[in-house]
């Protein structure tokens, strides 16, 4: 009797543990990115102290103040920003030529505009909001500005040569797993695009990133850019992105051609 | 009425900071979440090319002027959407403006829809006007007669 009750407790507590240990595992391994995810607002200068002392949603009464500014400027009229990537005599005389037919209105240099993918880095600013799909195997990135997607492969396979010698605008990615970080090596970068949102870069420019959740629902994506013909130094910049909730945790569909005046009639 | 400076945004019909009524297809009036209605202003200030479209190169965006009209055409489209009004300025006569808003995936976060402005319906606009002087600009926010606000949705459309 005695025996049977332990054989039976083992059987018991063996059932428990295979059900329970791989998901245990696989959850300190590998966190779950899945799901869809807005930029964190950082706290910048300028005016945005105005929008601190705005009354605090709840408050009754109070209007919200009236706007003074529409949008951040896109057309490079401020010149580079501080922390804008360092760009060797090279590259910063292509960019003055994009500075100026930005500020002269035109779209020649101006791939969104011309409906393209914001390609790598410059797509993970998601502006509108992302979308993560995870696998063991793979993870992909879906940005709802210009509909743009990125995938990670995560099974240790390597960049074919014909690869490499096919840049794209999201570049090809491959991920591993340290820890709770996901580090991501990108290559094969398209030149047509920026490496924010005005600087241009050559096919040499690598992107690294290592992407974690730095609290329940908060994702961050800190990456490096090396690039040896259009960087003096590597580039580094964040993105914190959070978890959205329903409503909002579906992405619209972007159809950027529709502007151009392209949909049929 | 076309001013350089914004003006004081009607009241009527504000009911409580984060909730106002908005009214849609058929009369019918639905209490509607407009979450981002502070923050909209917030993020006008954003010195990050978050919104690094195409739309803002030809705006003076550091300046915002407001103009009251009535809707011509609300066309809710990609990349973004575009509002059109007739502007009846005592000097020049009813003047047309196009003005620009931002993708319907990022107002539709934000309590507007294809529908939410209506061909003549009165319109208090406060927007950015366009450098080269024309009649264009782009949408700061958008007031409705009843008093109702809809705000640009800022950089953090989905989650404030």
């Amino acid at each position: 009797m005695h025996r049977i009750v332990i054989s039976v407790t083992c059987a018991v507590a063996l059932a428990v543990l295979s059900a329970i240990a791989p998901v245990q595992l696989n959850a300190q391994s590998t966190p779950d990115f899945s799901g869809v995810y807005y930029p964190v607002q950082q706290g910048r200068g300028g005016a945005g102290g105005a929008a601190a002392a705005a009354p605090p949603t709840g408050q009754r009464g109070t209007p919200p103040p009236p706007p003074t500014r529409s949008a951040p400027t896109g057309d490079l009229s401020n010149g580079r920003a501080p922390n804008a990537p360092t760009l060797t005599p090279e590259y910063m005389a292509k960019w003055e030529i994009i500075r100026k037919s930005r500020m002269s209105g035109s779209y020649e240099y101006d791939p969104i505009a011309n409906c393209l993918p914001p390609g790598m880095p410059q797509m993970m600013s998601m502006p509108y909001g992302m979308e993560i799909m995870q696998t063991k195997d793979k993870i992909t990135f879906f940005s709802e500005w210009q509909d743009a997607l990125r995938r990670v492969y995560l099974d240790a396979r390597q960049p074919s040569k014909k690869v490499l010698n096919d840049p794209t605008y999201a570049g090809y990615s491959t991920g591993h797993w340290e820890g709770d970080t996901l580090v991501v090596d990108t290559v094969a970068l398209h030149p047509n695009s920026f490496i924010d949102n005005s600087s241009p870069h050559s096919e040499e420019m690598t992107v690294k990133e290592r992407i974690r959740f730095t609290a329940p629902g908060v994702l961050e994506d800190r990456i490096t850019v090396n690039d040896p013909k259009a960087l003096t130094k590597p580039w580094e910049t964040v993105h914190t992105y959070r978890k959205a909730q329903q409503p909002n945790d579906e992405l619209r569909e972007f159809a950027c051609a529709e502007g151009l005046g392209r949909s049929p009639k | 009425m076309i001013g350089q400076t914004a003006e004081i945004v009607k009241l009527t019909g504000y009911l409580e900071a984060d909730k106002l009524p908005i009214t849609l297809t058929g009369g019918h009036v639905m209490q509607l979440r407009i979450v981002a209605l502070y923050v909209a202003v917030a993020v006008l200030f954003c010195a990050v090319p978050a919104m690094s479209h195409h739309s803002n190169s030809a705006y003076e965006v550091e300046k915002v002027i407001t103009i009251t009209g009535v809707v011509k055409e609300w066309k809710w489209t990609n990349p973004h959407t575009w509002l059109y009004v007739t502007v009846d300025d005592e000097k020049a006569g009813k003047v047309e403006w196009a003005v620009e808003g931002r993708a319907p995936g990022v107002l539709g976060r934000v309590g507007w829809d294809r529908s939410v402005l209506k061909p003549g319906e009165k319109v208090t606009i406060h927007m950015s006007p366009a450098k080269d002087g024309s009649h264009v600009g782009i949408i700061a926010r958008v007031t409705k007669e009843d008093g109702t606000i809809l705000g640009n949705g800022g950089n953090n459309p989905g989650n404030q």
